[in-house]
């Protein structure tokens, strides 16, 4: 279909971009579009202004501040899996990303927009999560950093205020010493996924586990994180005993969702319970190995 | 004949540069002056009366040019139905718009013209039409209770079509055999989703009173016939164009009605109208197909012959007997085919074509043979399970053999010629047990089972028209191909039908050069409108490579004699005597005697003072060939999977095909046709579905829902052909074009039962959803 | 209602006039006549829109016209220059198209493909064409034009009166 019609704003600062927002309560913000525009063409939303950020100068830069990366709203993952700074110092945001769509996708699509859009199926929402990440929004009553706790509310519903502007995200990276993966499963490479985890963990110098993070998505409302396994796993020695004992109550806690086209709430945990042990021993190698270069 | 003859020569298709460089003239290509557009309202429920359409808002809104409801149609064009004489079949009357009632989700209601299709969507959400939702029929084995809610009120029944099919005495059957084993399969609704949808282009000259069409559909002779007949014009006034149409697989061979409703309409309006379908649009309103629910059985002996075959096959037939092929096409097929290749003494089976309030089944590629050859080929694993037999030995004891020739099956199918079981060694042998090891080690590596299926099959093609003529059909099935020598020698070719990608104008340059004796190079092949080419049949049921083939031969034969009678006057020597090769006419046994076609071509122009008054001058000629009733190709595919038994994902890592479809004319495009016919297989395998929640909403209304397979699904196929000459068809040949997916999702589906079998699970259902997959292991232990 | 838009489309300069929602293969469609990129889904997802953006293989109905304002676009018809670029010369040999429909997006997926990776192996190709559907060919043929093509291309830009430095 063809969308709605709408008026076009291109902003080429922070403050043009917050102005147009502000002006009309059904205004949204393209970056990338390409979670946007679809849903657009279905005329599922009809913004009635779309101020374009893409330009702002502000918005396009990504770097390092100490152990996390900073990603400006107008940064695509293209630049950000093209940049090799990105695949050394933040492989898990690499190996993410490479799982996103299509490369034709991540040429516009954006890490911050993916966030904004807060899709329970998408990757970097779980990532972001999982990484104890922050997404920074500027808005009329001026800026503030949201945890990932706090900014994935329910599906498509990320926490912002009425004019706010995702202006970008902070994205810590795991450290040298800990393990990581990502893993999905779909039924085709690059859709949605039907569940997927995101899975960090951090080593002490007793080898033992002193951080877990396990970021499930695709399974519920919003990415979540699987606490009654990260507990377990926390103090572990990451054999596979404490990784079987983890993967098992993955699910605990967690209200899945299933539907009628792609897997039931039944098919997702239990493939999803495979798919989250397969990640853990991946991350386990990871950590383990690592801590004995 | 050319010296190395061109047919069964891998030639690149010529029909491939422009579209390789981005100059199709597909539907949404054209545009013409004071064009407009159209959007449509379609129905928002399954089954519903329509109480009031308020169209005032829409009207208003600017740049719209018209909205028309049925009763704006209603005195342009009465309604049609899919109606063939198959005994006690019944179809309801269906309009270009829907007409009180609506029955299926994406059934037009109003139609919208407006400045661009953007501005005509503004407007179609501005209409407003009231419905009273009423209790939609879902279930074709529930819709034929009593107290079913009827999908066409005034039919009395949601029974569309039922009959037995087969011969022999089945009872005895069942009651000799030392083994009888049983399913019940389902297999789900798919639909065809070209990469180009459906579209149309419709004008009405006012003053010549000429309809002029341009659409994207594979039967634009029939479509000519429906026009005119709808619209009470003559076919003389009526022109169809199909110049470059992005793939139809049987999806449009159709009347359908939201394009009628668009040449209605330009009957009416002063301005030529385009209309081209969104994906939303696709897949809600294009016909589907595979939506079959089969119960069956068979019985053998203790040592693995058949003695006797059942089924009971219910079809689920949507809300339309789509016109003019109907739905009832394709549950005959599942019904008639299902025996196969094999050696069947008894068959009975009971069909009953069944309507519900789901987008119209009719006719997609390899109709009905894809579940029917599903359904024999899991019995016969069955069967081969239960009497300790490797799925090979059972196939090998029962496929017919060449001393079993012509094999009458028991649906009075002819078989005449074939390979049927040496394609299933020569299929085995493709997959040596080398490979099969390496394979094996590959699975456990990754911690999944392996499995290998066959499934050897025979594919109607070609038939005649018993199919649908004799039936009532305005449907044509012998083809008609014009062929021209210029006054220079070059050669004209006029497809009466057109392709979709078959490379059918260069198969057809490679015949016409054989047989009359010219290059490749100087024909050119022409098609896609019916004012300039003659009457054709339209692609259907895999019949270009003997029909379009045989008419492009019959007309070059009469051409090349007309050529030989001349020239041999110019040489003051016998037709008999002489040769054509290259362009070249020469005497036999003369080397010094030779001519060009050209210098012929143009004594017969304009040199006919050198000619007898009385000769032929005409090198202009329109053959045409029917063919057989029916021919009949056959095959083995083998497909080897891996399954994780963690996931129930499902991948096909190897893929052979032996198929045999007579002489080939072309290879590479056979191929093609193949791999492409495997694909579509594999897709409704493990991946397609059209899904409908239990209101009848459709669910599956974008390509992330309705899930094609993409590069990263097919395996490369390995594909060996065997040519046996086909006796009854004038170059030998058979159709091709959909047999590679008529086999495959039995192969595909076997191989996973094969892998399940280790542990004692199966499923019976299609697509093979990774869910049914941990559902079979779980229920094994 | 309509803005103009100006850009660069296959070397040459183009304007025209857009809404905001035309998107930019509705545009090169419509109002600049370049048909040869098709539109199939209007989602992303079947790629037979893809076009090159900024040197980037993209979605064509997932960018507005508007935001393509003073970019470089290549099309499908920029693609060879005199005659057929060795990419559309191994679609023709090796029959990787039959229908032709989603034969544009193919290769402007696999231009920028071979630019960005010339070394890809049979399956890196199959993963990375993945994204682009066809409902006709099974798809072997074209990933065996692409391997072929890939053989015969150094890294080269696409063809376009620009770009005469050939180096990368």
């Amino acid at each position: 279909m063809k969308t709605a019609p709408f008026r076009y704003v291109r902003a080429e600062t922070v403050e043009q971009a917050l102005a147009a927002l502000v002006s009309d309560e059904d205004a949204r913000v393209l970056a990338g579009g390409q979670s946007l525009v679809p849903i657009m063409a279905l005329r599922l939303s009809t913004p009635s202004v779309l101020v374009d950020i893409t330009r702002c100068t502000e918005l396009r830069s990504h770097g390092w501040d100490g152990p996390d990366l900073t990603v400006g709203a107008a940064v695509t993952d293209r630049v950000l899996e093209r940049d090799p700074e990105v695949g050394r110092g933040h492989p898990l945001l690499a190996r993410t990303l490479s799982l996103i769509a299509h490369p034709e996708i991540r040429a516009r699509g954006t890490l911050c927009g993916s966030l904004a859009h807060a899709d329970p199926a998408a990757e970097l929402p779980a990532l972001l999560l999982a990484s104890d990440g922050h997404v920074l929004v500027r808005g009329p009553e001026g800026s503030r950093s949201i945890a990932a706790e706090q900014f994935f509310t329910g599906p498509f519903s990320p926490a912002l205020q009425p004019g706010e502007l995702v202006v970008g995200a902070r994205v810590p990276a795991p450290r040298r010493t800990s393990g990581w993966s990502v893993e999905e499963l779909s039924r085709r490479r690059g859709d949605f996924a039907i569940v997927g985890v995101v899975c960090v963990l951090d080593v002490g110098d007793d080898d033992r586990c002193s951080r877990a993070r396990l970021s499930l998505f695709g399974v519920a409302s919003t990415p979540v994180r699987a606490r009654p396994a990260e507990q377990l796993l926390v103090g572990s020695d990451l054999q596979d005993d404490a990784l079987d004992a983890a993967a098992a109550v993955c699910f605990d806690g967690v209200e899945v969702l299933g539907d009628e086209v792609h897997a039931s709430a039944a098919y997702r945990r239990r493939a999803g319970t495979a798919l989250v042990r397969r990640a853990l021993g991946s991350a386990a190698r990871l950590a383990t190995g690592s801590r004995h270069d | 004949m050319s010296a190395v003859p061109y047919l069964g020569q891998r030639l690149r298709k010529s029909e491939d540069p422009r579209l390789l460089m981005g100059r199709g003239r597909f539907v949404d290509d054209v545009t013409e002056t004071r064009l407009a557009h159209v959007a449509f309202v379609r129905s928002v429920v399954a089954s519903g009366r329509i109480l009031h359409v308020d169209t005032s808002a829409a009207e208003a809104v600017r740049g719209v040019f018209a909205v028309l409801t049925a009763e704006d149609l209603a005195p342009h064009c009465p309604g049609w139905r899919g109606l063939l004489s198959w005994p006690g079949m019944v179809a309801a009357e269906q309009t270009a718009l829907a007409t009180g009632v609506v029955r299926h989700v994406g059934e037009p209601v109003v139609l919208v013209v407006a400045t661009s299709r953007a501005v005509a969507e503004d407007a179609a959400e501005a209409v407003v039409v009231d419905y009273e939702e009423l209790p939609a029929v879902l279930d074709p084995v529930a819709a034929l209770g009593a107290d079913s809610p009827l999908v066409h009120e005034d039919l009395g029944t949601n029974l569309c079509f039922g009959s037995p099919f087969g011969s022999g005495d089945v009872e005895a059957a069942f009651a000799a055999a030392d083994t009888v084993v049983d399913v019940q399969v389902r297999t789900s609704r798919h639909t065809a989703a070209p990469m180009e949808m459906r579209g149309v282009v419709a004008s009405f000259d006012r003053d010549d009173r000429t309809l002029t069409v341009r659409v994207s559909s594979q039967a634009p002779q029939m479509l000519q016939t429906l026009y005119a007949q709808l619209l009470g014009l003559p076919e003389n006034s009526v022109r169809v164009l199909t110049e470059h149409v992005g793939g139809a697989f049987g999806m449009k061979a159709f009347l359908y009605p939201d394009e009628m409703a668009v040449v209605v309409a330009a009957t009416m309006l002063d301005r030529p109208l385009k209309w081209t379908q969104d994906r939303y649009e696709a897949l809600q309103s294009d016909t589907q197909a595979r939506d079959e629910r089969v119960t069956a059985s068979l019985a053998l002996t203790a040592d693995g012959r058949i003695c006797g075959l059942r089924s009971e096959v219910v079809s689920d037939a949507g809300a339309w007997s789509m016109y003019p092929r109907s739905c009832v096409t394709e549950g005959v097929q599942v019904a008639t085919i299902m025996p196969g290749p094999y050696r069947v003494p008894a068959y009975g089976s009971t069909l009953r074509v069944v309507y519900t309030n789901k987008a119209p089944l009719a006719v997609y590629r390899a109709v009905g043979h894809p579940p029917a050859i599903l359904v024999m080929e899991l019995l016969m694993d069955e069967a081969a399970r239960a009497l300790g037999l490797s799925a090979a030995e059972l196939r090998r004891r029962n496929l017919l053999r060449p001393e079993d020739l012509p094999y009458t099956s028991t649906t009075g199918n002819v078989y005449d010629s074939g390979s049927h079981l040496e394609s299933l060694e020569r299929a085995v042998d493709m997959l040596d047990e080398e490979r099969l090891a390496e394979h094996r080690r590959e699975a456990e590596r990754r911690g999944c089972l392996l499995g290998v299926g066959f499934a050897s099959f025979i594919e109607l093609s070609a038939p005649g028209a018993m199919f649908y003529g004799a039936k009532g059909a305005p449907i044509t099935a012998h083809d008609q191909v014009e062929v021209a020598i210029e006054p220079d020698g070059s050669v004209t070719v006029l497809l009466g039908t057109p392709g979709q990608g078959q490379g059918l104008h260069t198969t057809a340059a490679q015949v016409v050069a054989d047989t009359l004796g010219v290059r490749f190079e100087d024909v050119r092949v022409l098609s896609g409108d019916t004012r300039l080419v003659p009457h054709g049949s339209g692609v259907w049921a895999s019949r270009s490579a003997v029909v379009s083939a045989g008419a492009a031969r019959s007309a070059a034969l009469v051409v090349r004699e007309r050529l030989l009678v001349l020239a041999a006057h110019l040489f003051e020597a016998a037709p008999e005597d002489l040769d054509v090769s290259a362009g070249t006419i020469a005497v036999r046994g003369v080397p010094a005697a030779q001519m060009s076609v050209r210098e012929v071509a143009a004594a017969a122009h304009w040199g006919t003072h050198r000619l007898p008054p009385d000769a032929e001058y005409s090198l202009d000629a329109v053959g045409s060939y029917a063919g057989p009733p029916s021919t009949f190709n056959n095959g083995t595919h083998a497909a080897v999977v891996e399954v994780d038994p963690a996931t129930g994902l499902v991948r096909v890592v190897d893929y052979a095909v032996v198929e045999d479809c007579g002489v080939l004319i072309n290879p590479d495009i056979v191929d093609g046709q193949i791999r492409g016919g495997v694909a579509q297989g594999l897709g409704g395998a493990l991946l397609e579905r059209v899904v409908h929640d239990p209101a009848g909403q459709p669910q599956t209304s974008t390509m992330l829902d309705y899930l094609l397979p993409t590069a990263a699904d097919v395996p490369d196929i390995r594909i060996q052909h065997i040519e046996t000459p086909a006796p009854t068809t004038s170059l030998g040949t058979k159709g091709v074009g959909e047999a590679g997916t008529a086999g495959a999702p039995a192969a595909i589906h076997c191989a996973v039962n094969d892998a399940l079998s280790t542990v004692g699970a199966r499923v019976f259902r299609q697509p093979v959803l990774p869910e049914d997959v941990l559902d079979a292991l779980a229920a094994a232990h | 209602m309509t803005e103009p838009v100006s850009l660069e489309v296959n070397g040459r300069r183009e304007t025209g006039r857009a809404e905001p929602r035309m998107t930019l293969v509705d545009f090169l469609r419509s109002e600049l006549g370049l048909t040869g990129t098709h539109v199939g889904c209007e989602q992303g997802v079947c790629g037979a829109c893809t076009v090159v953006l900024d040197g980037v293989a993209v979605r064509g109905c997932l960018v507005f016209a508007v935001q393509a304002d003073g970019a470089q676009v290549q099309t499908v018809e920029g693609l060879g220059r005199d005659g057929l670029h060795p990419l559309q010369q191994a679609f023709w040999e090796a029959q990787a198209l039959q229908c032709g429909f989603c034969t544009p997006g193919f290769l402007m997926t696999a231009v920028v493909a071979l630019e960005e990776e010339p070394t890809m192996d049979r399956a890196q190709l199959r993963e990375r064409l993945s994204g682009n559907l066809c409902r006709c060919t099974g798809y072997q043929s074209i990933v065996e034009a692409v391997a072929r093509a890939a053989e015969q291309l150094q890294p080269r830009p696409l063809d376009g009166p620009d770009e005469g430095s050939g180096e990368r």
